[in-house]
């Protein structure tokens, strides 16, 4: 049993990978709490693929990946908070364009590039298994400093969020705060893209910050039980992947939709068995 | 007014600067529908919250702004359900814990937007009552306002607005005035008075003789 656990980690690439996807899976529940609480899921989906083009024009210049995926990104998160506040189309509509848009541009230079290019592809699907050092430290420090921001501006980012117009009434201000939040979210994605691909990183976002709010009524509770199953799905999801040889990103975002699931059917708060046993018949009560 | 809209012509002093330069000392409760009631915060988060630009960023609350939460809890009513999400509280209920937080904010002035439309008898007076006690200790109310009678019953000045100023003068003797009234309402008052878009902002402002110089009050087109 001993052995189950700690075998895998003799293995540099296991370490590494483990411990890259933990500070992912950390930051992902961090922000992912106020992607759930303001509605940024489609955002959030918007952005990991528009850095995509970013990723492979730095990969055509010979700069680091990590840099074009980055600036793509914050670029896309900041362009779309400037579209929302003004703009005369619906913003779903707006980001779904720029969003396709993106990507389309990205796939049309990735058709460019002659042969099989394994880190681009990488990005696309995610392998943490895969990283090398010198990524692992680069997520760390992105990581530690989107943790540090959210963790300083705690009080101010919760009541802009909860509350826009109370809070921008009170003096704080709201719009640097709503920017600030995107640029954020722009860096949590690119340092995720690594670990579970583009395609799968709006699932670390969202997913174990809604199961979090299936559960506890408190925003500092739903960030501890969302960062709960983060790390427990990726420490499960990794083991998974190295022992029947499936893809790591998949494995962890799979675990971590399985707990949403049992939230949904199981949570004494709001999940559909408590609610029935409430009131047979009707639906949940609200809160 | 509360600095959240830039006018688009004219001027607005609060406090004599313009408004959001004394954020601070000025609280505002917005309308019901516009906060997310599926939040989770409890009830004394969302008061502690009329306390954070006061604390300041990256400090955690200290026992003086515990202390003013629980006295504003306190006051309106609410200090039984402390520790409730906000949105499992009726209407009344979350009415109260949003003047709390402007009560634990420590403003000199309140602003309000509808704070007594639809909320019960005993919670619109409960409210009024609140906010009497501050107006006598020298604050300064403003609330916009459809209810006529709460107008004429609990303020002193009232300013008729349809568009553009209808009238100013105490509150008693202009919601009694048919010929301002229908003004005010489009000639539909008695049959349609919250339908069509008049706005009545009264002004409680002041127990004393003498209105403070430092305020000037503009109001451009809010009716809506």
């Amino acid at each position: 049993m001993i052995d189950l656990v700690l075998g895998p980690l003799s293995y540099g690439f296991m370490q590494r990978g483990l411990l890259a996807a933990l500070i992912v899976g950390i930051v992902c529940a961090v922000m992912g709490a106020f992607v759930v609480l303001k509605g940024l899921a489609f955002i959030g989906d918007a952005v990991s693929h528009a850095a995509f083009p970013g990723l492979v024009v730095a990969y055509l210049l010979g700069i680091p990946l990590y840099i074009g995926g980055a600036v793509a990104a914050v670029l896309t998160a900041l362009a779309i908070g400037v579209v929302s506040r003004r703009g005369s189309l619906r913003f779903d509509t707006a980001v779904g364009v720029l969003f396709a848009g993106t990507f389309a541009f990205g796939i049309l230079l990735f058709s460019t590039i002659r042969g099989f290019v394994a880190d681009l592809f990488g990005y696309l699907l995610g392998n943490v298994l895969g990283i090398g050092l010198g990524d692992l430290i680069q997520v760390a420090v992105l990581g530690a400093v989107v943790l540090i921001v959210v963790l300083v501006l705690r009080k101010e980012l919760l009541y802009a969020t909860f509350d826009p117009a109370g809070a921008a009434a009170s003096g704080l201000p709201v719009t640097r705060l709503e920017y600030l939040l995107l640029a954020l979210l722009g860096v949590t994605i690119v340092v995720s893209i690594q670990a579970v691909g583009i395609i799968l990183v709006v699932a670390m976002l969202v997913t174990p910050a809604a199961t979090a709010q299936l559960l506890v009524i408190r925003f500092d509770r739903l960030v501890a039980v969302a960062v709960a199953i983060a790390v427990v799905s990726t420490v499960l999801g990794l083991y998974l992947s190295f022992y029947l040889n499936v893809a790591s990103g998949a494995s962890i975002v799979l675990i971590e939709t399985l707990a949403f699931g049992a939230a949904l059917v199981f949570s004494p708060r709001s999940g559909w068995l408590a609610s029935r046993r409430r009131s047979p018949g009707e639906a949940a009560p609200a809160g | 007014m509360a600095g959240l809209l830039a006018p688009r012509a004219g001027r607005v002093e609060i406090l004599g600067a313009p408004p959001g330069r004394h954020a601070r000392r000025v609280a505002y409760v917005p309308q019901a529908e516009l906060v997310d009631w599926a939040f989770p915060v409890t009830v004394a988060e969302v008061v502690m919250m009329g306390r954070y630009t006061s604390i300041g960023i990256g400090r955690r609350p200290g026992p003086h702004d515990h202390d003013l939460v629980d006295r504003a809890l306190t006051t309106v009513g609410m200090d039984g359900a402390r520790d409730r999400q906000i949105g499992a509280l009726s209407g009344g209920q979350r009415r109260r814990v949003f003047l709390a937080r402007a009560l634990a904010a420590e403003p000199e002035l309140y602003l309000l937007d509808e704070p007594v439309t639809g909320v019960d008898a005993t919670t619109q007076e409960d409210l009024m009552d609140v906010l009497e006690a501050e107006a006598r200790a020298g604050k300064t109310v403003i609330a916009t306002t459809h209810d006529l009678a709460c107008a004429a019953h609990r303020f002193q000045q009232a300013l008729l607005i349809n568009r553009r100023v209808v009238a100013i003068g105490a509150a008693k003797d202009l919601v009694l005035d048919q010929r301002l009234l229908a003004e005010t309402y489009g000639g539909h008052v008695l049959i349609l008075p919250d339908l069509t878009g008049g706005t009545l902002v009264l002004d409680d402002a002041h127990h004393h003789d003498q209105a403070p110089e430092h305020e000037a009050h503009y109001h451009e087109g809010s009716a809506r």
